[in-house]
């Protein structure tokens, strides 16, 4: 639906060489990226907001690369909304049927459908100003609807709400974009939020894709370093092969002088990472002599309450960090300083390309 | 029975400060019913009448202030911060007092005589009419201008920038008697200047038309300033969103832009129009004051007071404030909150 090839562009400083991407028809696409990555400036270009030097867009199969912004049929709900404050609800909405030639009776059917569907149409008559973080949203995303576009842009929708809300809007955006099908490319610098509203995405640093996949890929099979910092994976290491390991296909790797059991076979210098949530931790009397595992003797440094899970920061010869569910944190029933066994197993390796 | 007393004494505080807001409302009140009054006994010359008039004037604005300051200081606690209010808002008094007291003789010096010509006088009313119609003219040519200009200025970074955006601002610097002083030199020494005037026929010198042009040259660089910050407030997303929801450029600006700086436009085309009005040091070079042709209310002042009709000069010049004030009293109305941060 959306295609980009060799895309290459420049903004001040900022600079996108190459690029290519394709997201395909009815995908919720999530672009993921630290601020100033240019996951905006793409989106812009998307829009026909800014010129690319080079390269070409394609969106449902058309050449849009030189196409004017109203020609593209694109539904673009910016970063803060960019509601019109001078309009009414009803008149933000109606914005872009007006070249539509419809009647008045059309216009005002169109808008009250859109407002419904979302939710907000006692708002209609209202001015912008006094409208909520959410509900200037919800004004914003059926503007953009209302002219019932092929493809809709949204510039971190949720990042100016509070956390409730936004959770709330995240499974509704979710709803609205399998109800309608409508091929979606959303811009976030938030996981979990990526997480409730996409399939795919793709990670983007300085105008560069690190990685592009599903988010299940991001997360556990990340590309490279910066991917798996980017989603958060506490646990990298780097170390040199020594070895075939106790089992076949797997290697010894030894990281500041202690030896992880890793999946394949390697001759030389590797990077790999273990999700937090993969490593378990029981006390030092409990070990399995036997374990093929990877075991490390680690000291409990740090214990911080994340809410939903609990991060354990250890100290030792690999220094790791471990999610735990409340849960099993009580039952384990041990507290900062105790000794403790981190349990790696070898299949929650990951290897990262060199 | 803390909280008794608490709610005792923000009741107190609040009749307090009601007392002050009545007590000022009332001697703002005197102070303007009195200075009317006492300017009307004046010029019927009742000299009694005028006196007590005068009397009660100058002492409600004392009073005035005093509850001003009562007022704003009442809801502040301790008094550094009841004495940083009160010197806060004392240049305030200050400038009042000087623009009141600058009006108030105008209009104790001028008598019956003087109203009356004003009054009756055909050529000052010709110079009135004249002067409403050139600065109108003026402040529609400027808009004509400024929105263009305006937009271009605060959108559009291009070599020589800086130095576009210094050009707007220097008629405001000019001396206008050198503004008029120079276009006397273009239209009569140079090339260009003699081409317009005699091939093109369109003269300047000595014709109505030269006082639009030099309003123009003195005023214009308020609208253009002002309409250009007021783009520069629209955030360029707003233009952009119009652009993806089917305007073409032209119409995110009539639809979007334009509404949205319409209160810049309008307190640029004030500020136009207040200067406009007023000047009179180009007109006097460059078209000269001929009566019932290109004289206008601030010539008329000139040439009255240059031969020693003071009190008809005064007269004049009331009128003008008073045709100002209601003129920017009116737009403020009309053109409501968007107009309050002027």
């Amino acid at each position: 639906m959306i295609r980009i090839e060799d895309l290459t562009f420049s903004i001040g400083n900022f600079r996108m060489n190459k690029a290519n991407l394709h997201v395909a028809e009815g995908e919720y696409f999530v672009l993921l990226g630290q601020p100033g990555s240019g996951k905006s400036i793409l989106l812009e270009c998307l829009c026909g907001l800014n010129k690319p030097e080079a390269g070409k867009i394609y969106i449902a199969g058309k050449d849009v690369t030189n196409a004017e912004p109203r020609k593209r049929n694109i539904g673009y709900v910016p970063q803060d909304y960019a509601l019109f404050p001078h309009l009414s609800v009803e008149r933000n909405i109606a914005f872009g049927l007006h070249g539509q030639r419809l009647s008045l009776d059309e216009t005002a059917a169109k808008v009250e459908k859109n407002a419904s569907m979302l939710g907000i149409k006692h708002l209609l008559k209202r001015r912008v100003r006094g409208l909520s973080g959410g509900e200037k949203q919800k004004t914003a995303l059926a503007r953009a609807l209302a002219i019932e576009p092929r493809v809709l842009l949204l510039d971190e929708p949720v990042s100016a709400l509070d956390e409730n809300t936004r959770d709330k809007v995240c499974m509704e955006l979710r709803e609205l974009q399998t109800t309608l099908g409508i091929t979606t490319i959303h811009v976030s610098h938030n996981l979990e939020e990526a997480f409730s509203v996409a399939d795919r995405g793709a990670i983007l640093r300085n105008g560069t894709f690190e990685q592009i996949g599903t988010l299940d890929e991001l997360l556990y099979r990340p590309r490279n370093s910066f991917s798996a910092q980017f989603m958060r994976c506490g646990n990298l290491f780097s170390g040199y092969s020594k070895g075939p390991g106790p089992k076949h296909n797997t290697t010894y790797v030894d990281v500041r002088g202690f030896k992880f059991v890793v999946p394949g076979t390697h001759n030389k210098h590797i990077e790999f990472i273990i999700r937090p949530e993969n490593i378990r931790l029981d006390k030092l009397d409990a070990s399995d002599a036997k374990n093929t595992n990877t075991q490390i003797p680690v000291k409990l440094v740090r214990v911080v309450n994340r809410g939903t899970y609990i991060r354990i920061d250890c100290s030792g010869p690999a220094p790791v960090v471990v999610h735990m569910l409340h849960d099993s944190f009580n039952k384990l029933g041990v507290s900062e300083g105790d000794k403790l066994l981190a349990t790696i197993q070898t299949k929650t390796i990951h290897i990262l390309s060199p | 029975m803390k909280q008794d007393t608490t709610n005792c004494a923000n009741e107190n505080t609040g009749r307090a400060t009601q007392k002050f807001k009545t007590g000022a409302s009332l001697s703002l009140a005197l102070f303007i019913a009195s200075a009317f009054f006492g300017v009307v006994a004046n010029i019927a010359e009742w000299t009694m009448l005028t006196n007590v008039f005068v009397f009660v004037m100058w002492s409600s604005l004392p009073c005035y202030f005093v509850f001003v300051i009562l007022y704003i200081s009442s809801n502040i606690n301790g008094w550094p911060g009841r004495s940083f209010s009160a010197i806060t808002f004392l240049p305030l008094v200050l400038f009042i007092f000087l623009a009141f007291f600058l009006i108030i003789t105008d209009a104790m010096y001028i008598d019956k005589a003087a109203v009356i010509k004003v009054l009756t006088s055909h050529f000052i009313r010709d110079a009135l009419q004249l002067s409403i119609v050139t600065s109108v003219t003026t402040v529609v040519i400027a808009l004509i201008f400024a929105i263009p200009m305006g937009y271009a200025l605060s959108r559009y970074r291009f070599p020589g920038h800086l130095f576009a955006d210094t050009i707007v601002d220097l008629p405001i610097v000019f001396p206008p008697l050198v503004a008029g002083l120079t276009l006397l030199v273009f239209f009569s020494e140079t090339g260009m200047g003699r081409w317009i005037q005699e091939d093109l026929g369109l003269e300047f010198v000595f014709q109505p038309r030269g006082i639009v042009l030099c309003q123009f040259i003195v005023s214009a660089s308020f609208a253009i300033r002002s309409t250009k910050s007021a783009f520069d407030d629209i955030d360029r997303r707003l233009e952009n969103v119009a652009l993806t929801l089917g305007c073409s450029p032209w119409g995110s600006f009539f639809r979007v832009s334009l509404p949205m700086a319409s209160g810049g436009i309008m307190a640029g085309a004030i500020l136009t129009w207040a200067r406009a009005f007023g000047i009179f040091g180009p007109l006097m070079i460059l078209v000269g004051s001929f009566r019932g042709k290109t004289e206008v209310l601030s010539t008329t002042i000139f040439l009255e007071q240059s031969v020693g009709n003071l009190e008809v000069a005064l007269a004049v010049a009331l009128l003008l404030i008073f045709v100002a004030m209601i003129a920017l009293g009116t737009i403020r109305m009309v053109g409501g909150k968007a107009l309050a941060r002027l």
